[in-house]
């Protein structure tokens, strides 16, 4: 069973800790979001399960095995994508692939099969061609392939569609959706939001190398439901008026005529706001919108609880 | 680009389970992987076409100085096929620094920098193996490129002499020593720099510049250079010459006031091998410590 595990996980940069103290793990197959501004230390975590940095404490386990101690073992049956790697320019596309299915000791017929495969899947560019005669997203590709050729049971995604341009963003992201049913477990940084929620099951929260919250998507969008009403007056009305009406929890005003109401999400209290709003004047228009992960991950990150 | 991945291509395999460790390549299989895809590198740059011509114009041009000169006034001047070889092959010792530092001297620096790095760092192989790859790589490259100069070297004395002197294997060996120690140095500098550009150029400076500076040193001095990388790979030559002398003073200057006195020394073939042996073993145990331990930060 493929298993990722960060126990008491630290990493300091002279006196600046990057990571601090982080423990959190996982099993079995799924999909985990690794969210966190720029700096955050996501990265970080992820270059400690790669082996490319070494620990000031705790450990890194993949599968069981502490990744400081023993890499070799440690990152068998593990595929990472850290940074902006990149294949050798002198060698093609299908020597890369190549290259890494031997290193993972997969015989000429299953690497032969496996970049048709994965050819097709990423749509990759001529195989034949010098890696270094490709554009970014190409390469990107090809080690994305490469990294996939083993067919990893654990992988480490870092901002995976970073750099790349909306179509290729679409190709792998239609990619990691598909490989979810797999059992296999992802680890997968990312700024993007709207990614983390096509792909992932769980989401951690960092912010400044410390490990903030651990929870379900679903869970997350329940526990930090704010639901916000935006309405829109035929003249100008009071605030204060507002803030009285039965179920709103806070009024933000965008105009004198238009403000944004927060209520907990109920049909009940909606409709309540809605009678009320009525009362107090004309209304132009009235609109809800629940922002739910984007909203759980502002509010983290900016340390305003909104529950 | 065309539809999204998903609704395209083959059909896909069921779930996976990951590989038992017994099914884990061993060592040695991954040191041939790593070896044969950095020669693969290797021999598609512009770097080693470039050596190589490099290599092939010093020869060529020796080779048309000399029969320009013709045959009479070329054996004049070396009595013997030896003597000849030994001038010949004056060159031989900055022709392999230049050919191991552009080979060796961003060996590793290139994945300590990010790049590549992650990529093949991330693999299940111990540094130690894509090291030992790679400096095998490099010493296949370079031997190569050393093999072109020694070749025109017998066809040269051959054509002058009419025989080409045994000696030539050895000279061929110690070169191969010393092409062996200044790898190990052009690698020691490549895992300790991050950036592969400063990386060469530190190997040329060090190799080019300042082992040649500590040998003169004891030229003026009196103490003989044995510390010395540059002092060691005289051997590669001092085992061809028909008159070798360990050690020789020389007055120079102009009138007795000004008269100084200065040293040459010559290593033994069997010393010049032991001080290249010394820095190979050394400056590959770094190496090894150095890569082994280098996190590539980025």
């Amino acid at each position: 069973m493929p298993s990722i595990e960060a126990r008491h996980l630290t990493k300091r940069f002279g006196s600046v800790p990057a990571l601090d103290d982080a423990s959190f793990r996982f099993e079995d197959g799924g999909a985990i979001g690794y969210l966190g501004p720029n700096g955050a230390g996501k990265t970080t975590t992820l270059k400690l399960f790669s082996a490319l940095l070494r620990p000031t404490g705790g450990q890194a386990l993949l599968n069981g095995v502490d990744v400081s101690a023993d890499p070799k073992s440690a990152l068998w049956g593990v595929g990472a994508v850290v940074e902006t790697p990149e294949p050798y320019p002198a060698l093609t596309g299908r020597e890369t692939l190549a290259m890494i299915g031997e290193f993972h000791g997969l015989s000429r017929e299953e690497i032969r099969d496996r970049t048709e495969r994965y050819a097709a899947l990423l749509e990759l560019p001529p195989l034949d061609r010098r890696t270094g005669q490709l554009s970014k997203g190409q390469k990107q590709r090809i080690v994305l392939a490469a990294t996939l050729l083993p067919e990893p049971s654990v992988l480490l995604l870092d901002e995976p569609t970073s750099g790349l341009d909306p179509a290729e963003r679409v190709i792998i992201r239609n990619l990691l959706v598909r490989l979810k049913p797999e059992h296999r477990l992802v680890l997968m940084s990312s700024h993007l939001l709207q990614e983390v929620t096509e792909i992932c099951d769980r989401v951690i929260f960092i912010n400044r190398g410390k490990i903030l919250l651990e929870d379900t998507v679903d869970h997350l969008a329940t526990r930090f439901r704010v639901t916000t009403l935006d309405v829109e007056f035929g003249g100008p009305v009071d605030a204060s008026t507002l803030a009285r009406l039965p179920g709103v929890t806070r009024v933000q005003s965008l105009s004198p005529q238009r403000y944004r109401l927060e209520f907990d999400g109920s049909d009940d209290a909606r409709a309540r706001i809605l009678e009320g709003c009525q009362k107090i004047g004309r209304v132009l228009s009235f609109s809800s919108a629940s922002l739910q992960l984007e909203d759980a991950y502002l509010s983290l990150i900016q340390g305003a609880p909104r529950t | 680009m065309g539809s999204p991945g998903h609704q395209t291509g083959p059909k896909y395999d069921p779930p996976l389970t990951r590989p038992s460790v017994e099914q884990l390549p061993g060592d040695l299989a991954q040191f041939k992987v790593a070896f044969r895809y950095q020669l693969r590198s290797y021999l598609r740059t512009w770097r080693f076409i470039g050596l190589l011509l490099f290599v092939l114009l010093i020869s060529v041009a020796i080779l048309l100085v000399q029969l320009h000169r013709g045959v009479a006034a070329v054996t004049t001047t070396n009595p013997t096929a030896s003597d000849y070889l030994v001038t010949y092959l004056a060159f031989l010792g900055d022709a392999v620094i230049i050919v191991a530092a552009f080979l060796g001297g961003d060996a590793l620096a290139i994945d300590l920098a990010g790049g590549p790095g992650y990529l093949m760092l991330t693999q299940p192989v111990r540094r130690s193996t894509l090291l030992a790859g790679r400096y095998l790589a490099a010493l296949v490259t370079g031997t190569g490129i050393g093999l072109v100069y020694y070749a025109f070297a017998a066809v040269a004395v051959q054509y002058f002499y009419g025989t080409v002197p045994s000696g030539i294997l050895l000279s061929f060996g110690l070169a191969l020593l010393f092409l062996l120690a200044v790898l190990a140095v052009a690698f020691f500098f490549s895992s300790f720099f991050r950036n592969p550009t400063v990386s060469i150029v530190a190997s040329l400076l060090i190799l080019i510049i300042g082992f040649p500076i500590v040998t003169e040193l004891g030229t003026l001095t009196g103490v003989e250079p044995w510390f010395s990388l540059d002092y060691g790979s005289q051997a590669i030559t001092s085992v061809l010459a028909s008159n070798f002398s360990h050690e020789s003073t020389m007055q120079v200057g102009a009138g007795h006031r000004a008269m100084i006195t200065v040293y040459a020394f010559s290593p033994y073939p069997w010393e010049g091998a032991v001080i290249m042996a010394v820095y190979l073993v050394v400056f590959l145990a770094l190496t090894y410590r150095i890569f082994l331990r280098k996190e590539v930060r980025g």
